[in-house]
């Protein structure tokens, strides 16, 4: 790729002419002319502005400090883990190993959203669990799961938005309502999704939430049929009433996974051609089919440290062969800043989380 | 590709071979930056550029034993000793970093501990970075005996080669195995 451009493969020459070294210098500038010109666009340093997963990560910083060696979103934290038992009926939909009949291995993280790895628990905010089936092997399935019925956005740059539009104002703490009521104007969407949100209270706690994976995904089975799916985990227990204090959802959270294992039902939400699969702001008709697939218990609780669920980034495009993309843009663009966002990290020296499940008394 | 080269100059497959590394490094640098800037393109970018590595790699390959099994044009009597010694490094050092990069790159990708996909669907075993480096050693000797058996062989490559080959039998030992 060095080679002289003069070089036209002939040796022996004693001494190339002038107007020979002046092609050759300008054909030489040229090339790094191009490359440059493509690396100051390839960095966004010219050209139109444009998000990138680095907008995203000072997005965050901006609305919830800087945080370094947490997640920049979903900053607050516990790691699992567990198993799912497949009963079989998955593998009708998808040849993915996960849903033939057996066990595989499960590694989560229950979290908050939000960028603040200290922030007080508040039955409000939103819920995650990210889960990675059958880690570390080949044919692994990452997601991140909400205890939402819909997704609030359906561009990254709606994400965005609201992200900057939901900072705090200093002094009253909340958000600003005119920023607020300004983006709602601007995304419809987020409007309509966040009314099917408020039909939906949260529950007490992590133990009996519905966790929804929200985006669609394609699944294909053995004879190469395609459906349009999405999933949820349906809770098989009650939580234990919140404790008290800024760690109240999780601190009972381990307490009740001290005392046995949690279990939910893994329920396959089968689209018709014609239900929505780019956008997760709008839910399918409710009598589309829906298939259990098996259980999944979560048995194990540890705090965030390295080596567990707190090291593994939960990309939506970690799929076994038999689940593959949908056409939603935020499946590329999740991937994307969460790999940011896991970079970032890794290079950062952080401070103990706050839910340190060693403390959590009896 | 048939048509005897011209004293003095690379074989057309040689060529071919080179301009063919060249479009795919640059496309896969320049993939690569765009990539990590890119929100809604990044997993069709990471796909292709993935993709570009593995194919980097087997035209690598081919490339090597190409090289070795055939005579490079003599360099000009104006170059001196020391202009020598650095085409030969140079020469050395680029079959070595375009046979590590996209090792290193594979390896990165296993370390992340997700499955290893090119070609959209080809799903690849996970290699660590001691493998990537037996790979590229295993190359190197390969290469090198490919070299011994050529009649075209050159004194100064085969010793340059011989730097490459750092592969040692019980390197393979303590080597980590891939995931199940």
């Amino acid at each position: 790729m060095t080679e002289p451009p003069q070089d036209v493969g002939r040796w022996g020459t004693a001494r190339p002419g002038r107007r020979d070294v002046l092609r050759g210098a300008a054909v030489v500038g040229a090339f790094l002319a191009v490359d440059l010109g493509a690396l100051l666009y390839a960095n966004k340093w010219i050209g139109p502005a444009r998000l990138t997963p680095r907008t995203f990560l000072d997005g965050f910083a901006k609305v919830f400090g800087r945080q370094p060696g947490f997640r920049k979103n979903h900053a607050k934290g516990v790691a699992v883990t567990g198993y799912f038992d497949s009963n079989g009926n998955g593998s009708t939909l998808s040849k993915a190993a996960v849903f033939a009949t057996g066990r595989t291995p499960v590694i989560g993280r229950f979290s908050l959203a939000g960028g603040n790895p200290h922030a007080a628990d508040a039955s409000s905010t939103a819920r995650g669990l990210g889960l990675v089936f059958g880690f570390p092997g080949r044919e692994q399935w990452r997601m991140a799961t909400l205890n939402l019925p819909v997704f609030l956005d359906n561009s990254p740059q709606g994400f965005y938005d609201r992200l900057i539009a939901s900072a705090a104002v200093p002094g009253t703490g909340k958000p600003d309502p005119t920023a607020m009521a300004r983006f709602l104007a601007a995304h419809p969407e987020t409007a309509r999704a966040t009314a099917i949100v408020k039909q939906h209270p949260p529950t007490p706690g992590f133990a009996d939430s519905v966790y929804s994976g929200l985006n669609a995904f394609y699944f294909v089975n053995e004879s190469g049929a395609r459906a349009p799916v999405r999933w949820s985990l349906s809770p098989l227990q009650q939580a234990l009433p919140p404790s008290s204090g800024p760690n109240a959802l999780f601190d009972a959270l381990v307490r009740q996974l001290r005392a046995g294992p949690l279990r939910w039902r893994f329920v396959l939400t089968v689209g018709a051609a014609s239900d929505p699969t780019h956008d997760a702001t709008l839910p399918w008709p409710a009598d589309r089919r829906s298939v259990d697939a098996g259980v999944l218990t979560i048995d194990s609780i540890k705090t965030d440290a390295p080596g567990n669920a707190r090291d593994i980034n939960f990309d939506p495009l970690v799929l076994p062969a038999g689940i593959e993309p949908s056409d939603d843009p935020l499946l590329s663009a999740r991937s994307a800043v969460y790999a940011a966002s896991y970079r970032r990290r890794a290079g950062e020296t952080g401070s103990p989380p706050a839910v340190q499940v060693d403390k959590v008394e009896l | 590709m048939t048509a005897a080269p011209e004293p003095g100059q690379y074989t057309a497959l040689t060529r071919v071979l080179h301009w063919l590394t060249a479009a795919l490094v640059f496309c896969a640098l320049f993939i690569g930056f765009v990539m990590v800037n890119s929100v809604g393109d990044y997993s069709t970018l990471i796909m292709m550029h993935r993709t570009l590595g593995v194919t980097i790699l087997v035209v690598v390959l081919v490339r090597l034993v190409n090289r070795l099994a055939h005579r490079a044009p003599p360099l000009p009597s104006t170059v001196g000793a020391l202009e020598r010694k650095i085409v030969v490094l140079s020469e050395v050092s680029l079959y070595a970093l375009l046979l590590l990069q996209p090792l290193i790159g594979w390896a990165m990708v296993s370390a992340a501990g997700g499955p290893v996909v090119v070609f959209g669907s080809l799903r690849l075993p996970r290699i660590t970075v001691r493998r990537a480096v037996v790979l590229a050693a295993a190359a190197g000797s390969f290469g090198r005996r490919v070299c011994t058996d050529s009649r075209n062989r050159r004194a100064h490559f085969r010793r340059s080669a011989a730097h490459l080959d750092v592969a040692r039998p019980d390197d393979r030992k303590d080597d980590i195995p891939v995931g199940p």
